[in-house]
């Protein structure tokens, strides 16, 4: 997918932090995750594995999220997530394996609750500058404050190029140098 | 025929039967459409009408949300546990839950059994009006002295005017919401009112003050409520009214000429674009400068500029301190200076103090 059809469908905008989370301290804020799965479906296998074997060390690992299970006959398994922002994510996880899910568990687990959109910027500022704005007028020399208007040598024309003139000239010097050199040796 | 045709249409038709269903079909204006599992022509019409409907519904609040509590995979009491766990903060578990409870579900609850012909109703119950009131003592009580100790040249006028902006119903409900009271609450209304969150998050203040003690809660308030102003520039949340008359009495006090402002530069005068830099100055000082388009919206940009310098809450003053730093501020008790008695000489012990 291309960065431009990302941003047309998803999105884009600078790196966020709901609540200034972590000015002060650190909020997870996956708040619950509900694991819906079937108790005799193989859809659900990875599920059950993940369950039996991973779920207890998620839950002892993060005591500010509260799981659910919910098991429902003939449904497929999937993960659905909530965080503090209100927002929620849904996961299918048919047929998934028990790292699959693992994996994705994780990646529930670390997300802000924001949409997952095209980062503009990796940091952002509500002051880009605190040294104030640019003006013209920044950095002048202060020698033109006193300057009496109008000023002949500020009203000519400022020369970027030498002249062809100029450059004959210099050369012709150059050419007159070296041959008074020679004759010296 | 038309409308037993219609109910079986769905993209997961098999072709096969879509066929039989072609040679049984009468024709009429829907038959193509629908036995290719094509919509008919006024669905998607109909379909973006609800849409619209339901958007204005929402806009006005009266779309009905689900409440959280009532899915089947609900636990009020992990809820509650997770609720300290997430804050890393201790809580008692009567206390919080009191703090959760607004006065209007109690109330609601015995309309309920009244209703129900319970003549005396018995509930266990109560209400978070008491605890808000402490956490709300706290919560200005704590950012007076927290502002105070770190911008001690800001005058007491601005600490008060921050002070009512952080215990605000906006601020607080924002607060509350953020740290997931939304679904915990037990009131009346759903979604929660922000003067229901606002009132909550007090009171959760307040348990944490019974549960953990002043420290404790302190802390909290500064990483909760007070880093709200992160970010935030604290001279738009209180403004100087008349700069000019504040900036000549805190010269006059402090023994200094009156203040001059004098045009510095100014550029495209007469124009639409003009723009002119103001200075102003006393006893032939610099004390500060600003912007404008004219020369008087100049000069009082530049007073106002003159006064942050004195105050110290420039753009390039030191940020707030929250974390770590924040451990070794010392909580100033006493007011700062006024602004009628602020002057240069008051402002020197201030700071060597």
């Amino acid at each position: 997918m291309t960065t431009k059809t990302w941003r047309l469908f998803w999105g884009s905008g600078p790196a966020r932090v709901p609540l200034q989370n972590g000015v002060g301290r650190y909020v997870q804020q996956l708040q619950r995750i509900t694991f819906k799965f079937c108790k005799t479906h193989g859809g659900s296998l990875g599920m059950r594995e993940y369950i039996e074997k991973d779920l207890v060390e998620f839950a002892r690992h993060n005591p500010g999220v509260v799981v659910y299970l919910k098991p429902r006959r003939h449904r497929s398994p999937c993960l659905k997530a909530e965080y503090l922002n209100g927002e929620d994510d849904y996961i299918s996880t048919q047929k998934h394996t028990c790292e699959d899910i693992k994996k994705w568990v994780e990646y529930l687990r670390c997300r802000s609750g924001y949409p997952v959109e095209h980062l503009i910027n990796y940091h952002h500022t509500d002051h880009p500058s605190i040294q104030g704005p640019w003006t013209p007028w920044l950095h002048r020399d202060h020698k033109l404050n006193v300057v009496q208007y109008p000023n002949e040598e500020l009203s000519t024309a400022h020369k970027v190029k030498k002249t062809a003139t100029e450059e004959l000239m210099e050369l012709y010097e150059k050419q007159k140098m070296l041959t008074e050199m020679e004759k010296t040796s | 025929m038309a409308t037993k045709l219609k109910l079986g249409h769905s993209l997961c038709t098999s072709l096969l039967t879509r066929v039989a269903r072609k040679q049984l079909t009468v024709r009429n204006i829907n038959t193509t459409a629908s036995v290719f599992a094509i919509e008919a022509r006024w669905t998607a019409p109909y379909l973006r009408d609800l849409a619209k409907r339901k958007k204005i519904m929402e806009e006005k609040g009266l779309f009905p949300q689900d409440k959280r509590s009532e899915y089947i995979e609900w636990n009020y009491d992990a809820e509650l546990y997770a609720f300290g766990k997430r804050l890393q903060e201790e809580f008692e578990d009567e206390v919080l839950r009191a703090a959760l409870t607004d006065a209007s579900y109690i109330r609601q609850e015995i309309q309920r059994q009244q209703d129900l012909g319970v003549s005396s109703p018995a509930l266990m119950m109560s209400s978070n009006e008491e605890l808000s009131d402490g956490g709300a003592k706290v919560i200005t009580d704590y950012s007076s002295k927290f502002l105070r100790a770190a911008l001690p040249l800001f005058p007491e006028e601005g600490i008060s005017a921050v002070t009512e902006y952080l215990s605000s119903e906006v601020v607080l409900a924002e607060v509350g919401f953020g740290i997931g009271l939304r679904d915990l609450i037990l009131c009346q209304e759903h979604p929660p009112a922000p003067s229901t969150a606002a009132r909550a998050l007090q009171a959760v203040v307040g348990a944490l003050h019974a549960s953990s003690g002043l420290a404790r809660t302190q802390a909290f308030v500064r990483d909760f409520v007070l880093a709200h102003l992160s970010g935030k520039d604290i001279n738009s949340i209180w403004k100087v009214e008349d700069p000019m008359k504040v900036l000549s009495g805190i010269l006059a006090r402090s023994g200094c000429g009156e203040p001059e402002p004098r045009i510095i530069f100014q550029s495209g005068k007469n124009t639409i674009q003009a723009v002119y830099q103001v200075g102003i100055y006393t006893d032939k000082n610099f004390i500060g400068s600003g912007y404008g388009e004219t020369v008087g919206e100049a000069v009082e940009q530049a007073t106002h500029d003159a006064l942050r310098r004195l105050f110290h809450t420039t753009d390039s003053t030191t940020p707030l301190p929250f974390g770590p730093a924040a451990a070794d501020l010392t909580l100033k008790e006493s007011s700062n200076l006024t602004l009628q008695d602020w002057s240069l000489e008051k402002a020197k012990n201030v700071v060597s103090c």
